[in-house]
């Protein structure tokens, strides 16, 4: 079913094509993006029901203006397009400045004119089912949970849906956009009157309501899981083989080499990642990607929040660094093309170089093999979290549930928690096997230092590797 | 547009509702190094609706509710169709029945001239002038807030605030490679002096950062979390004593409880505040706009309250506290100096430190931390430590000196002497 563009936006095109053509009087360069981005979370456990707009939606607009530097505007009312230009003329001067710094500036954007319209499909809309069913589904869930296990304390069953329009205006171009996606995750928390666990399973993907009866077969796996932590050992710290799953093989590449190459970095001179193109960070079974174009998934769209069309970039090439993430302004600093990766939390923050579908491209082994290859290692399956350091190439990931790997065969053995750190290089260097298999995910939000909230999704095969872990 | 949506849901028949108004100005300014390379300035508005509703079934009570955004741009007849989905919604929202806020009527709003004083921020901040270390890059976010609460009690408050962000990022030379610290200052304190006193307190640890060996493999050795591993630890009780965690069965705290077990380290002694001076996240009412105050959850090692809204407190028959994320730990009797006596390690940052609050699992990459032998104290980076509360919970150490940082006032340091580090050489 075709995703059909929000009607609000499309009213306010003729006053955005007048509030640009007025600005332009005035700079010689102005940029109008409009989103207009809606959705519900529904949330079941033992407890209640929740139902609320998506954290994700919003309605406004960005204005950007070249005044010797780039200035923005953020606003949400549309009314009087004569008032607003006054008002953003106004909002973006300076009206002082310390003596202790100066304004950077920068060449006017160059832009080709075009004018299109994008839109993707997905097998249901969100508004064809009701909240009803869709409350529904999810309670079919919980309730299997707690069939399963008398350990289990509670079951969130959580399904959200977006749909993301968005209006490019600007002196040269007009573009739109709108598409959907959805994010599910299982949550089972159990207790054996001591300890207490949790485990989750997480779904994602340019989907609609089809993501519900995905969902609904990993109930028993989210419990299982749970379960099996409660009689999870610690790990003692040291270097270990290990194999990554492509959870967590995608926060390698997402942590490693995606926010090690966004190009904002570069021209901060936060990115050691500048010395190294051309070099060799990897070995030769490392392929990485990025790009809104380069997979399906919840970070594929058809143009960026700064109107470049969406590209598929190769970072990483049989382990020699290729090309970096680029947003508008970094690339015109840098003296290199944009890659379509200007990306905004919202309307209301500023336009960075960001990550979209980052992955591993698959290899030729297969698991089976790759865990016979190990005497004494771990199989990393579940992660949680992820931390980039780009200037010193060091890396964080948090990884929740992990099985002991002896003389070639998987144990019962599971460890939990586990800190997986490590310089970049060492570890992608160390990439002795890769698998044929491949997946993406995308649930969650994707920070910039501890801000500035994006979708991204990331992935790829297995993986085989060195890594410390603590 | 308050009236207008008030309107519309007398019209359609909507007898309980909350309504939020949340107006944000701003001014941010993006450097690198000291040149201004993006201005930006926001007006925006917004208003977060809640619809309940009342109703049977199976014989039982169920107060169902559905919470949706308005934008100012929505026509009325959008607004309507919102309006009515969200009901529709909320017929099915199977809860407890739980009171709504009551009627108080309070305006605290206060005229700001924040913006006025954004020039004199980007004075302090860019006033300490080292050659190395340095500033590489500072993002100013300056905020002038607006609230307004109403529901259909007849509730209507509102209140004012400025909040400032000055996220920024300190590099030095080093010997083999540059090395950069990452810094994300939260306040509302707006004067120069406090703002350029940060900045020199992070540079100045920037330099040990490019001094710094890897981290040594050494078991057992007490650790001393530095200002930030302290405040995310002790954030574990004040999740643990959440009423909205203990109803979802995140948590199994018990009033009464012995929550840091059998101690024979610092007590931890811990109170909610709405009112820490100059914090980002200090506030008069919170969400339900029922009025804050500051509240002991925690006397002594022992749980004597839980935090939570009216909703969470109601299910657990438990007076409301309101729901607020600042709070204030009682300082420990040793100094710094005490603390640091023998072999130890001292971590003062990290990539991304974390507590999961379910199980007390704690861990982090090390960024910067210093190795004390006996003998010299030496800087160190990279590798991880990581431990569990309630194994460090009996025998940690609290110091004496306080800091103020974002939601947390307490003991600037914690000793634990059960943790486990990974390191490096």
């Amino acid at each position: 079913m075709k995703v059909e563009f929000s009607e609000f936006l499309e009213n306010s095109r003729e006053k955005i094509r007048k509030l640009v053509t007025k600005l332009n009087k005035h700079y010689d360069y102005v940029s109008v993006l409009g989103t207009d981005c809606y959705g519900t979370v529904f949330l079941v456990n033992a407890n209640g029901v929740e139902v609320r707009d998506s954290a994700w939606t919003e309605r406004g607009f960005v204005v950007r203006i070249h005044d010797e530097n780039y200035r923005e505007f953020s606003f949400n009312t549309l009314e009087d397009v004569d008032q607003l230009e006054k008002e953003i003329i106004d909002s973006v001067k300076l009206s002082k400045l310390s003596d202790k710094v100066k304004i950077s500036p920068y060449p006017t954007v160059e832009e080709e004119k075009i004018k299109k319209d994008f839109s993707s499909e997905v097998e249901i809309l969100p508004q064809s089912v009701s909240a009803e069913k869709k409350i529904e589904k999810l309670s079919n869930m919980k309730d299997e949970a707690f069939k399963l296990s008398d350990k289990l304390k509670n079951f969130n069953a959580i399904y959200e849906e977006v749909q993301v329009n968005k209006l490019f205006v600007s002196t040269k171009k007009e573009l739109s956009q709108s598409y959907i996606w959805s994010q599910g995750y299982l949550q089972a928390v159990v207790s054996d009157g001591k300890k207490m666990k949790d485990n989750f399973e997480s779904f994602s993907g340019l989907k609609g309501v089809e993501l519900l009866d995905e969902m609904k077969g990993s109930v028993s796996k989210t419990v299982r899981e749970a379960e099996a932590l409660l009689n999870a050992e610690r790990l003692e710290p040291g270097e270990y083989d290990v194999i990554c799953s492509p959870d967590v093989a995608g926060v390698i590449a997402h942590e490693a080499f995606g926010h090690g190459v966004e190009m904002d970095m570069f021209v901060k001179g936060r990115a050691k990642a500048a010395e190294y193109m051309n070099k060799r960070v990897g070995s030769d079974l490392v392929t990485m990607h990025d790009g809104a174009a380069a997979a399906k998934e919840v970070s594929s769209y058809f143009f960026d929040d700064e109107g470049t069309l969406a590209n598929d970039t190769v970072i990483i090439e049989k382990g020699i660094l290729k090309a970096g993430l680029s947003d508008l302004l970094s690339a015109m600093k840098l003296g290199t093309e944009p890659t379509g990766n200007g990306k905004r939390q919202s309307f209301e923050r500023k336009a960075y170089a960001r990550m979209t579908n980052t992955f591993f491209t698959p290899g030729n082994d297969n698991l089976d093999d790759m865990i016979k290859s190990i005497k004494h290692g771990y199989l990393l399956e579940k992660y949680g979290s992820g931390m980039e350091d780009p200037k010193n190439w060091g890396i964080q990931v948090m990884v929740t549930y992990a099985r002991e790997i002896k003389d070639g065969k998987l144990t019962d053995k599971v460890i939990s928690p586990i800190i997986v750190t490590g310089y970049v290089p060492d570890l992608l260097n160390s990439i002795s096997m890769v698998s044929n298999d491949f997946k993406l995910s995308g649930s969650g939000a994707c920070g910039k230092g501890y801000k500035e909230f994006v979708k991204v999704s990331a992935g790829g095969p297995y993986i085989k590797a060195k890594a410390r872990l603590g | 547009m308050i009236n207008n949506i008030i309107k519309i849901l007398k019209d359609a028949g909507v007898k309980k509702w909350k309504l939020i108004e949340k107006g944000v100005k701003s001014k941010e300014l993006f450097f690198v190094k000291n040149d201004l390379d993006m201005n930006r300035a926001k007006d925006v508005v917004k208003y977060q609706l809640t619809v309940y509703k009342d109703f049977k079934d199976g014989g039982k009570n169920y107060m169902g509710s559905s919470t949706i955004l308005i934008h100012p741009t929505m026509s009325e007849k959008e607004m309507k169709e919102r309006v009515s989905k969200a009901i529709f919604a909320a017929g099915f929202v199977k809860n407890e029945p739980y009171p709504l806020a009551e009627a108080i009527e309070k305006d605290l709003k206060k005229p700001s001239d924040a913006f006025d004083k954004l020039n004199d921020i980007v004075d302090a901040i860019f006033t300490p002038s080292i050659p190395d270390p340095w500033l590489n890059s500072v993002e100013v976010f300056l905020n002038d807030e607006n609230v307004r609460i109403l529901n259909s009690n007849g509730l209507d408050v509102s209140f004012n605030k400025n909040r400032l962000e000055i996220e920024f990022i300190t590099n030095s030379k080093g010997e083999k490679e540059e090395i950069e610290l990452y810094w994300d200052l939260k306040t509302s304190d707006l004067s120069p002096d406090s703002i350029s006193s940060k900045v020199l307190d992070a540079l100045n640890v920037t330099v040990d950062r490019a001094l710094a060996k890897p981290t040594p493999k050494i078991k057992n050795i007490p650790v001393i979390f530095d200002e930030d591993g302290t405040k995310e630890i002790l954030s574990y009780y004040v999740e643990k004593a959440s009423a909205l965690n203990v109803y979802e069965h995140m948590s199994n705290a018990k009033i009464g409880e012995k929550i840091q077990g059998n101690f024979t380290g610092s007590p931890v002694t811990l109170s909610i505040d709405p009112y820490i001076d100059d914090s980002y996240y200090s506030q008069p009412f919170d969400e339900d706009g029922l009025a804050l105050n500051k509240v002991k959850v925690i006397d002594n090692g022992t749980l004597v309250s839980y935090w939570g809204n009216i909703r969470f407190s109601h299910y657990l028959k438990v007076k409301p506290t309101g729901s607020l994320t600042n709070f204030v730990v009682e300082a420990g009797e040793k100094t710094m100096n005490d603390l640091r006596k023998d072999k130890y390690m001292e971590l003062k940052t990290f990539s991304d430190f974390q507590v999961n609050a379910l199980t007390g699992d704690f861990g982090g990459e090390i960024r910067l931390g210093w190795y004390h032998d006996g003998e010299k104290k030496i800087p160190i980076t990279g590798g991880s430590v990581s431990g569990n509360v309630k194994e460090i919970q009996e025998s940690f150490e609290l110091s004496k000196e306080t800091i103020k940082d974002g939601n947390y006032f307490g003991p600037k340091a914690l000793k634990a002497y059960d943790v486990k580090i990974a390191g490096v050489k």
